[in-house]
C-alpha cells in the first residue's frame, strides 16, 4: 500500500472513529434525560424498571437540583418492592386509571387480586385505596367497610396508618347507619380528637339537634296557637306587633353586629344573617302570638310558659340556621383540635 | 419579568464588622436596623412592626434550639433562599452556615473555608389572640448562589444549632430544565390531615410549594400555626419538608394578614403603594421559565384592591414570554367553583379575569372552598356566569391554548365541603383531601392531582409547541 493510501486509510478510520465517539458523547444519558424516561415508566406501571433508571440517573449527579427529586422516587419505590414489584404494577395499573373512566367492576377485581398480594406496603396502600374508592366514588359503604376492616387487620401498621384504617371503619359504619357505634369506636380506641371522630360528633349533634330544634320550635307554634295566639293577626295587633319602633329596634340590635361581621369577615356575614333571620322570624311569631294571647285573656303562668317557649324557639331557630349553613360543623371541626 | 427588586441604595448597613470570620463571604457585616440588605441580595429586608426587633449573633436564652424551620424565597430563586425559625425569646442569636457540603455543614460551628455564615434579623411579637405569649422567630437571607445546585445549611449559634437541612436554588431564569411543584391549600383546623398531604407531596420531591392560603383557623393565634408547623403522620415530620423545600403562599382570610403570618414568612417584598404587609401582600417571582404571582384577595381594611390591580397588570405586561412561557396565579377565593359553602366570587372574577384573559395567564390556583375542582379553559365573561371557551382538556389529552384552567385546591386539612358538577365551567370536581403535582419540562406541562390514598383524582397535560 503506497503512503498516500496509506494515509487516506488512516484518515478515514479517524474520522470514523470521531463520528462514533461524537455520537456515542451526544447519546450518553444526561440526568433530566433519564429522569423523563424513569418517569415515563411509572406512568406505565412499570416501578421496576423506572426504579432501575432513577438509580441510573442519580448516579450521574447525585447533588444535584434534580437528585433530590430522584432519591424521592427511588425512596417510595424501593419501600414497595415486595413480591418482585409485581403487586405495585397491580397497584399502579389501577392508580392510573382516570377517575371518570374506573369502573367498579375493575375496582372489586383489583381488590380480589390485592389478597393474594404479600404482606407488605402495596397491599397496605391497596386497601387503602379501595376502600376510599368504595365508600367516596362509588358509594358502597358494606364493601369500604371490608376493606377497611382488611386494612386495619394488617399486620406492621405504624399508628398513623392504624389510626387511619381505623377512621375509615368507623366512617363506613356511619354511613351503613351505625353512627352510635362508630363514635364509641373511634372513642374507646383514643381517637377522640380525630378528624372524623369531630366530624361524626357534629353529625349527631346535627342530627339529634334538628329534631330536638324542630320539636321545640313546633311546642311553641302548637303553644301559640292553642293559647289563642292566632287572635294576633288581627290588623291593629298586628301593627302593634311589628311597630316601626319595634322594627327599627331590631334593626339597631342586628346591623352592627352584622357591619362588624362583614368588615372583619364577609364570608361569615351570610351564615350570621342566616341566624339573624331565623331569630328574627322566631320573634315576630312570639310577638304576633303574644300579641293574640294577650288579647284573649292570657293567665300569668300562660305568659310565663309563653315567655319561655318563645326564649327555648327563638335559640332553636338560631340553632337550625347554625346546622344549615354548616357553621355548627365548623365549630365543632375546630373544637378540639388542638394536641 | 415584571419583578423590579429594590436596590441597595437605601440601605443602612455595615454597622458592626463581624470580626476575622474565614468565608463569611457575602456578610462580614451586621446591620444595625431595619430595613437592610443583607450580603450579596439585591433587595431590602422590611419588617413588620413589632415588640422588638434586631440584629444579634451571641445571644442565649435557656432553651435557644431552633424549631419551625422553613425556607422560602424573598427574592431571585435561582441564587437566593431565605429561613425563618423560630427560638425561646429570651434568644436573639441570628445565623445561618451553609456550604455544598453536608458533612462541612454538620460539623461547623462557625465559617471556614468551605462554610459560609450569613446573619439575619429577630423578631419578638405577639398575636391578637395570645397577646401575653409572645413569639420570637429569626430570618436570614441567603444570596450570590449557583444555580441548580443543592445548598446544605443549619440555623441558630453555636451551641444551638438545629439539624442540617438541604435546600436547592432554582434553575436559571428562562432556563427549559426540568422542575415540579405541589399545591395545595386550605390545612386549617387539621394538622393531622395536613402532615398526611405534606408527607405524600415530599414523595414526589418538588423543588417547592405553592400554598393557596388558610393554613391555620386564625392566623393570630399562634397555637396554630405551632401546630401547623409541628404536624407530624407517624414518624413524619413536616417540619423536615418546610426545612428543605420552599414554601410560597398566599394570604388567605383565615390568616387575614395578621402578624404572627407576616413575621413568619419570608416573601418576596416589591413594595407598591398602597400595599400591606411591608409588602408581603401581593408578590410574584421567576421560577425556571415559570412566572409565579401571589395575590391577596381578603384585604383587611386599610388594603387597596385597586393597587393591586394596577401592581397586577403591570407585573404582568412585563413577563417575558419567550423566557417565561408560563403563568401561574395562586390567591385563595375562588373565581370558578361551583360546589363548595362559596362557590365562585363573581366580584372577584370580574375585575381579576379580564387580566387573567389578556395576558393568557395559563392556570389560576385558588382554594377557600374545601374540594378539589378544575374548570374546563375559560376566556371571557358572559354575565356572571362565565363562558366555557373550550371543550377540549379530557385527562391526558393535550388542549388547546384557548383559556385559563381555574383549579380549586382547597383539600389540605380544612372541612371538606360537598362538591357539585352543574356549572357548565367545571370539568371535574371531588370532595376530598388532596394536591396537585405540577411538572414543567420546557413547554410541556403535566399536572396531576392526587387523592391521599395515592390515586389519581385528575390529569392535565398540555404543550405550547
Amino acid at each position: 500500500m503506497s503512503s498516500a493510501a496509506r494515509s487516506v486509510l488512516l484518515l478515514l478510520v479517524a474520522t470514523l472513529s470521531l463520528l462514533f465517539a461524537t455520537r456515542a458523547f451526544a447519546q450518553a444519558p444526561d440526568q433530566p434525560g433519564l429522569l423523563r424516561k424513569a418517569q415515563a415508566a411509572e406512568g406505565a406501571a412499570q416501578p421496576k424498571q423506572a426504579l432501575a433508571i432513577y438509580r441510573r440517573a442519580l448516579a450521574l449527579n447525585p447533588s444535584s437540583r434534580l437528585a433530590r427529586k430522584i432519591r424521592a422516587r427511588i425512596g417510595w419505590l424501593a419501600a414497595r418492592s415486595e413480591g418482585d414489584f409485581r403487586p405495585l404494577a397491580a397497584w399502579m395499573r389501577i392508580r392510573e386509571r382516570p377517575t371518570k373512566q374506573l369502573s367498579l367492576d375493575e375496582l372489586r377485581a383489583f381488590l380480589k387480586q390485592a389478597e393474594g398480594f404479600p404482606a407488605g406496603r402495596v397491599r397496605r396502600d391497596s386497601w387503602a385505596l379501595g376502600a376510599n374508592a368504595l365508600l367516596r366514588r362509588f358509594k358502597q359503604p358494606k364493601e369500604a367497610l371490608a376493606a377497611y376492616q382488611r386494612w386495619a387487620a394488617e399486620p406492621n401498621l405504624d399508628d398513623a396508618e392504624r389510626q387511619l384504617a381505623s377512621a375509615g371503619v368507623a366512617l363506613a359504619r356511619a354511613r351503613l347507619g351505625q353512627l352510635e357505634g362508630a363514635i364509641d369506636q373511634l372513642s374507646r380506641e383514643g381517637l377522640r380528637s380525630r378528624p372524623e371522630a369531630r366530624f361524626l360528633r357534629a353529625q349527631r349533634v346535627a342530627y339529634f339537634g334538628q329534631i330536638i330544634a324542630s320539636a321545640v320550635l313546633l311546642a311553641l307554634i302548637l303553644l301559640t296557637l292553642s293559647f289563642g295566639g292566632w287572635r294576633g293577626l288581627q290588623p291593629a295587633l298586628l301593627r302593634r306587633a311589628l311597630s316601626p319602633e319595634r322594627l327599627a329596634l331590631a334593626a339597631l340590635v342586628l346591623l352592627p353586629p352584622l357591619l362588624i361581621i362583614r368588615l372583619y369577615e364577609a364570608q361569615l356575614a351570610a351564615p350570621f344573617a342566616m341566624v339573624a333571620l331565623a331569630c328574627g322570624a322566631a320573634v315576630v311569631f312570639c310577638s304576633i302570638g303574644g300579641q293574640g294571647i294577650a288579647a284573649s285573656g292570657a293567665t300569668e303562668r300562660r305568659g310565663k310558659l309563653m315567655a319561655v317557649a318563645g326564649a327555648l324557639g327563638t335559640i332553636a331557630a338560631a340553632f337550625l340556621a347554625l346546622i344549615h349553613s354548616g357553621t355548627l360543623r365548623d365549630l365543632m371541626m375546630a373544637v378540639g383540635q388542638h394536641r | 419579568m415584571g419583578v423590579l427588586w429594590l436596590g441597595c441604595e437605601d440601605t443602612d448597613t455595615v454597622e458592626q464588622p463581624l470580626g476575622s470570620a474565614k468565608g463569611a463571604g457575602c456578610s462580614e457585616t451586621l446591620p444595625s436596623k431595619l430595613p437592610y440588605q443583607p450580603g450579596c441580595c439585591s433587595y431590602q429586608v422590611h419588617a413588620p412592626e413589632v415588640t422588638e426587633s434586631g440584629f444579634d449573633i451571641t445571644t442565649l436564652g435557656a432553651n435557644p434550639t431552633p424549631d419551625h424551620v422553613h425556607v422560602a424565597w424573598a427574592g431571585p430563586t435561582d441564587t437566593t433562599f431565605a429561613v425563618n425559625w423560630r427560638t425561646d425569646t429570651d434568644t436573639k442569636a441570628t445565623q445561618l452556615l451553609y456550604g455544598t457540603t453536608k458533612a462541612d455543614v454538620d460539623g461547623a460551628e462557625a465559617p471556614s473555608d468551605d462554610v459560609k455564615r450569613v446573619t439575619g434579623h429577630h423578631l419578638l411579637y405577639g398575636g391578637l389572640l395570645d397577646g401575653i405569649n409572645l413569639t420570637r422567630v429569626h430570618e436570614v437571607h441567603v444570596c450570590g448562589l449557583e444555580p441548580s445546585t443543592s445548598y446544605f445549611y443549619k440555623v441558630g449559634a453555636p451551641g444551638a444549632w438545629s439539624k442540617t437541612y438541604e435546600v436547592a436554588t432554582g434553575p436559571t431564569m428562562g432556563a427549559t430544565e426540568p422542575y415540579s411543584f405541589a399545591v395545595m391549600g386550605d390545612s386549617r383546623n387539621d394538622p393531622a390531615v395536613w402532615a398526611q398531604v405534606v408527607e405524600a407531596v415530599s414523595a414526589h420531591g418538588v423543588d417547592f410549594q405553592f400554598f393557596t392560603g388558610d393554613a391555620v383557623a386564625f392566623g393570630s393565634n399562634q397555637i396554630d400555626w405551632n401546630d401547623w408547623f409541628e404536624a407530624t403522620n407517624g414518624a413524619f415530620a413536616v417540619a423536615d419538608v418546610l426545612g428543605s423545600t420552599p414554601f410560597m403562599l398566599v394570604n388567605g382570610n383565615h390568616e387575614n394578614l395578621a402578624l404572627n403570618y407576616v413575621a413568619q414568612f419570608p416573601l418576596p417584598q416589591q413594595i407598591t403603594e398602597g400595599e400591606l404587609a411591608q409588602g408581603e401582600e401581593w408578590y410574584s417571582f421567576d421560577y425556571g421559565n415559570a412566572h409565579f404571582i401571589g395575590l391577596n384577595d381578603s384585604p383587611p381594611a386599610g388594603g387597596s384592591p385597586e393597587a393591586q390591580l394596577g401592581w397586577l397588570e403591570t407585573d404582568l405586561a412585563a413577563v417575558d414570554r419567550t423566557k417565561t412561557p408560563w403563568i401561574f396565579v395562586g390567591h385563595h377565593r375562588s373565581m370558578y367553583s361551583c360546589g363548595g359553602s362559596h362557590g365562585s366570587n363573581i366580584e372577584l372574577r370580574k375585575v381579576v379575569q379580564p387580566l387573567m384573559d389578556k395576558y393568557e395567564v395559563d392556570i389560576v390556583f385558588s382554594g377557600h372552598d374545601h374540594l378539589y375542582e378544575r374548570s374546563r379553559p375559560m376566556r371571557g365573561l358572559d354575565g356572571d356566569e362565565g363562558k366555557v371557551a373550550s371543550e377540549q382538556g379530557n385527562e391526558g389529552e393535550p388542549v388547546e391554548q384557548s383559556g385559563t384552567v381555574y383549579i380549586v385546591s382547597g383539600g389540605a386539612g380544612a372541612p371538606l365541603y360537598g362538591a357539585d358538577d352543574k356549572c357548565a365551567h367545571t370539568y371535574i370536581t371531588e370532595s376530598t383531601r388532596n394536591y396537585s403535582i405540577v411538572e414543567i419540562d420546557d413547554h410541556e406541562l403535566n399536572l396531576v392531582t392526587y387523592r391521599l390514598d395515592g390515586s389519581k383524582l385528575d390529569t392535565l397535560s398540555y404543550s405550547k409547541k
